[in-house]
């Protein structure tokens, strides 16, 4: 028994250890001073500065941000759509929908890359950050929709005919009763999509044409040669960004609510017995 | 009733979901101030009735009135009517006091004028000081009696409840009927109650519609309907009775003489226009058939196959020739299961009914007991 739970223990060890290591390693040769990182030359946080100073890396970061909030926007617009469309929609319209939404999360992703290359050449639309955004919303708005989806369905539809009985119009009972009702998927769905749009480089690379280049795409193109400090700075960067955005998000919604248990929706007509 | 005094009137309403029909012809008029109740197995189309009325479905024919104005067609944020539905549809995100301030919002009442409308009605429900909580911090009561408020706080001409009291438990359901009676008597609106549950309808209505597979097969008051069903299906949906299959032999207006198979020749009262000649069902009602030695004066005589005890009355079921008979007895004379005996009752006690068609009868009577 003791030796079967140690050799549990050892594996759970040797996992965690491998899948967090490598994040580890980013964030101590950030703060590397061997120009090399052949071994550990000092503490310095030099290569922060120069990161932050280099205008072409600003100008990365600022591209990437710009992409993955217009794509996070555009997709949390899709899949509100689809998922109030779907509730109205048939038996057909709604497998379609699904069939749509789990073949775009299936796929190969350069699959999805290349068609929408292909799309674009035939429409002869320039490639750049529109198209960039264009790739990642046919993507991304898949996912989206699934965390929307899953929100809608414990949702009940007579709060928005309540609405509808106390006066407002279909618009305002958006407003009040279907969009506050759906705010916490939204959070949820809208942090995995600008993550995974930041994160991006496949469909990036293939859509950015000659003028765009995101962080990972510069990211890709400094460590052809060698890795650097300046590299690992940027992925802490990164790291960084994303963890506060996700601290920020969740503080919003509050922990009250909690953004995993807002999507599974639970909170109904439980009530106490008077 | 004339125009004026009319909250609502249905002329030849019918909805039709592809080939199934949801309401049939349904023609009435409900009164000013009325406490109408309309009841009728699960499927027999009251609440899509319901939501005809509220806007949230639309009839395939026909005209509904609410004061004299067509409402065909005018969607429910326009509809001086509102609803208390069936599982309250409380909106979770708000509190108690913003959710019987909803529609006040949309009226763009003034914020002072809208805090004291949402208190004083929050009073009227007796939940005084509530407005801070959430629906969700309620129990079942309290949270319908919320629904309640944010429907009445509009004043509407028409109040719509559907099924209002269904997820309570029988003690609160008692009091809540108690509470609804009393604050409709207060604010003097017209309340369409819908319920499957008869003993409700009965105890809060001041007229009742029975209706069944879309048709509205009876309206009167609670007493009437109890008393003068207008068919079989009416009278097994306000409590149990039991059917003698007769021939009619004579028709003097609504008086009829009948002869029922072992028991003889009957005069009854009935339903008009019951041809003579015809079969026809006699219902008896289980309270008003005694159980006596067997021989001596009885109708029909019978073997007892159940007894239930429920305090102030006992329960009999009595087989017999002519089927099984439910009889509801005050308890003074108990009699024991197995045991041979004789059933009797007046010949008041017997009304006339059409016939019922085979179909219709099986079905009916099995949802009767189910309901």
């Amino acid at each position: 028994m003791g030796r079967i739970r140690l050799s549990f223990g050892l594996i759970t060890v040797v996992v965690l250890a491998s899948l967090y290591l490598p994040i580890v390693f980013v964030f101590i040769n950030a703060f590397n001073a061997d120009e090399e990182l052949l071994g550990w030359g000092g503490f310095s946080t030099s290569a922060f500065s120069k990161v932050l100073s280099d205008a072409r890396l600003r100008h990365a970061f600022l591209t990437s941000f710009t992409i993955a909030i217009s794509a996070t926007v555009v997709s949390l617009v899709v899949a509100v759509t689809a998922g109030l469309w779907a509730r109205r929609a048939g038996k057909i319209g709604r497998a379609a929908l699904g069939f749509s939404v789990y073949s775009r999360l299936v796929l190969p992703e350069v699959v999805l890359a290349v068609g929408v290359f292909g799309l674009l050449r035939k429409m002869d639309l320039p490639l750049g950050q529109p198209a960039i955004v264009a790739g990642h919303v046919v993507f991304l708005s898949a996912l989206a929709t699934v965390v929307v989806q899953a929100r809608l369905r414990t949702m009940n539809e007579t709060l928005e005919q309540a609405a509808a009985d106390l006066g407002a119009t279909p618009l305002r009972a958006f407003r009040r009763v279907t969009l506050p009702q759906l705010m916490p998927a939204l959070l949820a769905g809208g942090l995995l999509v600008l993550t995974f749009s930041l994160d991006d480089l496949l469909l990036s690379q293939f859509l950015a044409g000659s003028n765009a280049e995101t962080v990972p795409m510069l990211l890709l193109g400094l460590i052809r040669f060698k890795i650097t400090p300046e590299a690992n700075a940027i992925g802490a960067l990164m790291m960084l960004i994303t963890v506060t955005i996700l601290v920020l998000a969740v503080a919003v919604v509050g922990l009250r609510s909690g953004v995993l248990s807002a999507i599974t929706g639970s909170n109904q007509t439980e009530g106490d017995q008077e | 009733m004339n125009d004026s005094k009319c909250a609502i009137s249905l002329r030849e309403v019918n909805r039709t979901f592809d080939d199934f029909v949801a309401v049939r012809d349904l023609s009435l008029n409900i009164a000013d101030g009325e406490f109408f109740s309309l009841i009728g197995p699960s499927g027999c189309g009251k609440t899509t009735t319901l939501r005809m009325l509220a806007g949230l479905d639309s009839p395939t024919s026909g005209s509904i009135e609410v004061h004299g104005k067509d409402m065909v067609g005018v969607p429910p944020y326009r509809r001086p009517i509102n609803t208390v539905f069936q599982n309250y549809a409380l909106f979770p995100h708000l509190t108690v006091g913003e959710n019987v301030a909803f529609g006040l919002r949309e009226r763009k009442t003034e914020r002072r004028e809208m805090a004291r409308r949402v208190g004083e009605i929050l009073e009227l429900v007796h939940l005084p000081g509530k407005e801070k909580r959430r629906p969700r911090e309620l129990s079942g009561g309290q949270q319908q009696r919320v629904a309640l408020a944010r429907a009445l706080v509009l004043k509407p001409e028409v109040l719509l409840l559907d099924e209002p009291l269904g997820a309570l438990d029988l003690k609160l359901r008692r009091s809540m009927q108690g509470l609804m009676k009393e604050i409709q008597r207060e604010v003097g609106i017209t309340f369409v109650y819908v319920t499957h549950d008869q003993e409700e309808a009965f105890s809060m209505s001041s007229r009742i519609g029975i209706m069944n597979r879309g048709i509205l097969e009876q309206v009167d008051t609670p007493q009437a309907v109890y008393r003068r069903p207008a068919s079989a299906f009416v009278a097994d949906f306000v409590g149990a009775s039991n059917h003698v299959t007769v021939e009619v032999l004579s028709v003097a207006g609504t008086r009829y003489r009948v002869a029922a198979p072992t028991i003889g020749t009957v005069d009854c009262d009935g339903v008009d226009g019951i041809a003579s000649g015809s079969t026809a069902a006699m219902v008896v009602r289980p309270e008003l058939i005694s159980i006596v030695d067997s021989g001596t004066g009885a109708s029909l005589s019978g073997t007892i196959r159940d007894v239930s005890y429920n305090g102030p009355t006992v329960d009999y079921l009595v087989e017999t020739g002519l089927g099984t008979f439910a009889i509801k007895t005050d308890g003074q004379r108990l009699a024991s299961i197995d045991s041979s005996v004789g059933i009797t009752w007046p010949a008041s006690a017997c009304w006339l009914v059409p016939m019922p068609s085979e179909l219709s009868a099986n079905e009916t009577s099995e949802e009767a007991t189910s309901a």
